[in-house]
């Protein structure tokens, strides 16, 4: 019986032992918590109703370039020193506005959307949790919880919860690859930190219900916050109405935006549609002598007319010019000298024309096998020349003034890649641009027949080259600019011949093929699109100068 | 008289080694008993020791007294088991969606609940706007370092275990914003799941 007792007696002795053991440990950190609690909490975003010039990282300095992401235009990653005073910078309409503390996390959200025009006024808000900044919307920015998420582009603000911190955090989407994994920008980190991916780890974008899991231990993706322009889905299409305002209309997720320029001020409306719109074929915009703006959009149905009368603040619902065929391409035209509309554009059996005679739309059909975009224009003599792309040569086609049509080739060869752009120049010849796989090609109609010559050489062209001639000092040109995945180049040379000269553009990567048109002013003005932009270059003799094409 | 002393002589030399026999017999059994109930004992903890398993299970505190057997919440995903004390013996987890994944595919963090406090705190569920979670378990190596405030994870979060060189951490950040429910409680909670992922296992190294 001893050693039985003993060993109750151990047992009892030891856990009590135990007991006072753990006692003691959870008094501890009872303490601790105590502690902790009372000093846990900082605002994250410290409100000050005094205004500062605008500063670019001052005084702490730049841990990583704007230039060095969103291709080229985004705003600097700052180096967080732990400063915490506020920051302001000049939103579009020029007024200083808060972008937070320095240099927090989302103070870079606010300043990007600030310089960028996507927001107006300070986004409150912590970068992540429950008083995150998917909790204070502005109106203008939509969300789309981890999980449900359909879409992301570059711009777009992505949240996460902490474990570690309940004010998580929130970043900057740069970039897409095209298996879905996002390429993140963040402020507010160690330098190694400044680049993160997150990547799908559930569900699909195309189904809608995308789940990203983050890179970060103990980080979870809270929701992306789309930016509200988006990659615009159309080449933009451009004119100048008679009062001499710019406009530059582009679809835009399902809907067409329009821009238009007043003084030095550009503004946005969207312009609904019902209807599903051809992804990435260009609409084309025309302005009539009254001052109404008419645009043309390719939809899966047909062609859809939208019309905003002079001096309107809204473009009407939309109407009908054709649901027959549907379209394989962007809309080209023009409003004829007697005022009748004229638009041409590609389908599965041909190209189609359809002429607007002021009651009634009547079309016709030139069958064939084309794969570009129509270019179209009236000649002198009043005939409709149009240009098309099809395999293995530049086809055109003439409707004289008696209704019959003409047609023929000028070009052929192998290693046509864009469609083509034609105009008649100052002596009447009929002129077309278009890429090769080797560069520029250019034809005349001179003399009765077709010349040739290349207008540049680069294997690198994309989309398609924008052609016009301007009259310069009494001295004729022609000009044509072309892309690169790396800038946009314009070449001239006099129409009466000599060799062809070229200056850079701009040094950005272009996503759209462009427009443009030279004013009444003789300046040239040509858009196009980047990843996060719309935007417009202008010469007006001292070179190019750029802006962008915002919406507020 | 002689047969009967003989018989007296004899019945005491016949009774001593029986007193013996029976003292040992006694002695015997008395020790069986013993190592019999111990042996029962040591079964009944191992059983309890996994009896609690993946997210949004429950187990009441009276199965068996938490003085003598200690409850576990098993990490399934991870293989890693930690004590439950009675401040959180009806702990649960749950993977919160979209967290980030270890080298080994392993997820870098859970989140705690607790059955009881569901209807005044809110149940853990783990989406991305679910902020009810009473406290969290950080995995990372030891040499990580959160990227936000470049402190190791070890430093971070203290309170922890390293198992097959991995650290798991107890983070309390979403615990300290709770107001469901008194101070007291939170350091109660606090305590119990602080104590508990310092004493994290692998669940292969305590199951019997």
């Amino acid at each position: 019986m001893r050693p039985l007792s003993t060993l109750h007696i151990q047992g009892i002795l030891s856990f009590f032992e135990m007991f006072i053991r753990r006692l003691r440990t959870n008094m501890q950190y009872g303490t601790i918590v105590v502690a902790a609690l009372i000093t846990a909490f900082v605002p994250l975003v410290a409100i000050s109703g005094v205004a500062h010039a605008v500063t670019d990282c001052s005084p702490d300095g730049v841990e990583y370039s704007g230039s060095s992401w969103l291709n080229g235009d985004a705003v600097n990653v700052c180096n967080d020193t732990g400063d915490g005073s506020s920051n302001y910078v000049n939103n579009i309409n020029g007024t200083s506005t808060l972008s937070g503390a320095k240099w927090q996390c989302v103070e870079m959200v606010n300043r990007l959307y600030l310089t960028k025009g996507w927001i107006t006024s300070n986004w409150a808000g912590n970068g992540g949790g429950s008083s995150g900044l998917i909790y204070h919307l502005p109106s203008n920015l939509t969300d789309q919880v981890n999980g449900s998420i359909s879409y992301v582009n570059p711009g777009d603000t992505i949240t996460f919860n902490n474990v570690n911190d309940s004010d998580g955090h929130a970043a900057i989407v740069n970039s897409v690859d095209s298996n879905g994994t996002l390429h993140i920008i963040n402020q507010n980190v160690s330098s190694s930190n400044v680049t993160s991916t997150a990547s799908i780890s559930s569900g699909s974008l195309s189904g809608g219900n995308a789940t990203y899991n983050s890179s970060w231990t103990g980080y979870s993706v809270q929701a992306i916050v789309h930016q509200p322009n988006g990659p615009f889905t159309s080449a933009p299409t451009a004119f100048v109405d008679p009062s001499g305002n710019y406009n530059v209309l582009a679809e835009q997720f399902g809907n067409s935006v329009q821009y238009e320029r007043s003084g030095s001020t550009w503004n946005g409306q969207p312009i609904s549609s019902s209807t599903t719109l051809v992804g990435t074929h260009p609409p084309l915009a025309l302005t009539d002598s009254s001052g109404n703006y008419h645009l043309f959009v390719a939809t899966g149905g047909g062609v859809n007319e939208y019309d905003k009368a002079s001096g309107s603040t809204s473009w009407n619902s939309g109407s009908l010019v054709e649901s027959t065929d549907t379209p394989t391409s962007g809309i080209g035209g023009f409003i004829a000298s007697n005022g009748n509309y004229e638009l041409f554009f590609d389908t599965s059996g041909g190209f189609e024309h359809w002429e607007f005679n002021g009651s009634t739309w009547n079309g016709e059909a030139k069958t064939g096998a084309f794969i570009s975009t129509p270019s179209a224009f009236q000649d002198s003599s009043g005939n409709f020349q149009v240009f098309l792309q099809s395999t293995g040569s530049i086809d055109q086609y003439i409707k004289y003034t008696s209704g019959t049509w003409g047609s023929g080739a000028p070009a052929t060869m192998s290693g046509i890649i864009s469609q083509p752009w034609a105009f008649q120049d100052a002596t009447g010849n009929i002129n077309f641009f278009f890429n090769t796989s080797g560069g520029s090609d250019h034809y005349e109609y001179s003399g009765g027949s077709w010349g040739s010559e290349v207008a540049l050489s680069n294997s690198s062209l994309i989309y398609w080259p924008f052609a016009y001639h301007i009259t310069i000092s009494g001295t004729d040109y022609y000009v044509v600019i072309v892309e690169t995945a790396s800038g946009i180049t314009d070449w001239w040379r006099p129409t009466s011949g000599g060799t062809w000269s070229h200056e850079t553009t701009a040094t950005v990567t272009p996503t759209s093929g462009m427009v443009g048109y030279v004013d009444g002013s003789n300046n040239q003005n040509m858009f196009v699109n980047t990843l996060t932009t719309l935007n417009h270059y202008e010469n007006s003799g001292a070179g190019w100068g750029g802006e962008q094409v915002y919406h507020d | 008289m002689a047969a009967r002393d003989s018989n007296q002589k004899g019945f005491g030399l016949i009774g001593v080694p029986l007193l013996i026999a029976v003292v040992l017999a006694l002695a015997v059994v008395g020790w069986a008993v013993y190592r019999h109930g111990h042996k029962n004992s040591t079964k009944s903890d191992a059983t309890s020791s996994t009896s609690q398993t993946g997210a949004q299970q429950t187990k009441s505190s009276t199965d068996q007294p938490a003085q003598t057997a200690p409850q576990y919440l098993t990490i399934k995903e991870w293989g890693v088991q930690i004590p439950l004390s009675s401040a959180v013996s009806d702990a649960y987890y749950v993977v919160p969606t979209g967290i980030s994944n270890d080298a080994d595919g392993k997820p870098s963090a859970i989140n705690f609940g607790l059955a009881s406090k569901n209807t005044a705190c809110g149940t853990v569920t783990g989406s991305p706007t679910d902020y009810n979670a009473l406290g969290s378990i950080v995995r990372a190596l030891p040499t990580d370092k959160d990227p936000v405030s470049g402190k190791l994870y070890t430093q971070l979060d203290p309170n922890g275990a390293t198992i097959d060189g991995y650290y798991y951490g107890y983070a309390d950040a979403s615990l300290k914003s709770k107001s469901c429910v008194s101070q007291t409680t939170i350091q109660d909670i606090d305590a119990g799941f602080a104590a508990a992922v310092k004493s994290a296992a692998a669940t292969t190294a305590t199951a019997n």
